[in-house]
């Protein structure tokens, strides 16, 4: 980064980290900027890898006329902001649920058989006896279908339900301390790179 | 036309990418390549109602002058400034890298980097131990986080150990259970919704 870039990267961390004593004008306006920075920059980067090249190059250049079903389609979801048409976006709408549910179906059966062919392993000690257990009382718990009554699935939810608070509370330190790390990253960048101290 | 076609279309959106992997079908047009970037490419157009519904949020403010309208010109005014210049350009070079190398990156990290200390506050809250399940909870949590930070090996030799038994014994079992249970039930809601029973979809677009 140029020394003006390190100058705003400053400004702007210390601009937000404001909003920690409170809500003031000074991270309202970093903030808003941010959102309209990041919403355009999602905008040109659609039109510069998706649109432009299938205009320019597919439809104009290859005279690939087939392109423009996609493109129809996806204008078709502006048609929600005129009242009288705005069923026509349900089309695109409609295209884009299917595709995802065909994609599951297509593409996710592998992960899952994946996890469950894992799950298969010869119980030989006492962590493979609690890794078969803690999968089976975990999938016991997520059982909503019908109320359950026999004493081995009621049990073991109740057991399940330990396995599943020790996965959140792991993805819960794990999550901490990723944010303590970028929290370092910025104040590293603050000390050496914006003040120069220390490095 | 209203609600039929739209279903129509939903169910042949999805059997044609089912076909395509499953069987082959339409393997010499390139069906799958195809039906791929149709949805790519349509799906992207999308990024527009984003945008436009932002506009209209702000643009409504600005007009009433609601509390905190400045900053929905402030907002406004990055967007469009922004989206003209890297459309016009592009987003890899010039004005548009330098803000977004200056700007963006660093705000994006800095309000991550924030979140911690609202997760400390409501951690103490959470963690108050009230329960078992509150107090097993608080527990690996800190056992995670000490194990991760060189200072639990510090303090106390083989921590780290036991984090790492936490992460392959009872937290695989956890979670393989919980992605096994989410498989499980996005396979239901896909074919709920290629059968046509999953109908939310079709509620908000017209009368």
């Amino acid at each position: 980064m140029t020394q003006w870039q390190i100058i705003v990267a400053g400004l702007v961390t210390l601009g937000l980290y404001t909003y920690l004593w409170k809500d003031n004008p000074i991270y309202r306006t970093i903030e808003h900027a941010f959102v309209g920075f990041y919403t355009a920059y999602a905008v040109a980067m659609v039109y510069h890898n998706q649109v432009k090249p299938a205009v320019l190059n597919d439809l104009i250049r290859d005279g690939e006329a087939i392109v423009l079903i996609p493109l129809i389609l996806g204008a078709m979801i502006y048609l929600r902001y005129l009242p009288q048409l705005s069923w026509v976006s349900r089309y695109p709408m409609s295209f884009w649920l299917g595709y995802g549910a065909g994609f599951v179906i297509s593409y996710q059966i592998q992960p899952l058989i994946q996890q469950i062919r894992a799950s298969f392993i010869p119980i030989n000690s006492v962590n493979s006896f609690l890794i078969v257990v803690g999968i089976l009382t975990t999938l016991m718990y997520f059982f909503f279908t019908w109320t359950v009554k026999d004493p081995v699935t009621h049990y073991g939810s109740k057991i399940g339900r330990y396995f599943i608070i020790v996965a959140l509370g792991a993805t819960f330190g794990n999550t901490v301390i990723f944010r303590v790390g970028l929290l370092m990253g910025r104040m590293q960048f603050l000390l050496f790179d914006l003040l120069r101290i220390g490095n | 036309m209203r609600k039929q076609g739209p279903m129509i279309i939903c169910t042949l959106a999805g059997l044609i990418l089912i076909f395509s992997r499953y069987f082959q079908v339409g393997r010499d047009l390139g069906m799958l390549t195809t039906w791929d970037r149709w949805f790519m490419l349509s799906s992207g157009m999308a990024i527009g109602v984003g945008a436009i519904n932002l506009t209209i949020l702000h643009a409504k403010n600005v007009m009433r002058r609601t509390q905190y309208w400045q900053s929905s010109v402030i907002l406004l005014v990055c967007m469009y400034g922004y989206m003209a210049l890297a459309i016009h350009q592009t987003t890899g070079a010039g004005i548009p890298l330098w803000i977004f190398q200056s700007f963006m990156v660093t705000a994006n990290s800095t309000l991550f980097s924030m979140v911690v200390f609202f997760i400390f506050s409501a951690a103490f809250r959470a963690f108050r131990i009230r329960s078992r399940e509150a107090a097993l909870l608080g527990l690996v949590a800190i056992i995670t986080m000490f194990g991760v930070a060189p200072i639990g090996d510090a303090l106390i030799p083989g921590w780290s150990g036991l984090k790492d038994w936490l992460l392959d014994v009872p937290n695989m079992a956890g979670f393989r259970g919980i992605q096994i249970g989410a498989y499980l039930g996005a396979f239901a809601t896909a074919i709920r919704i290629l059968l046509g029973l999953e109908r939310a979809h079709m509620g908000g677009g017209g009368r």
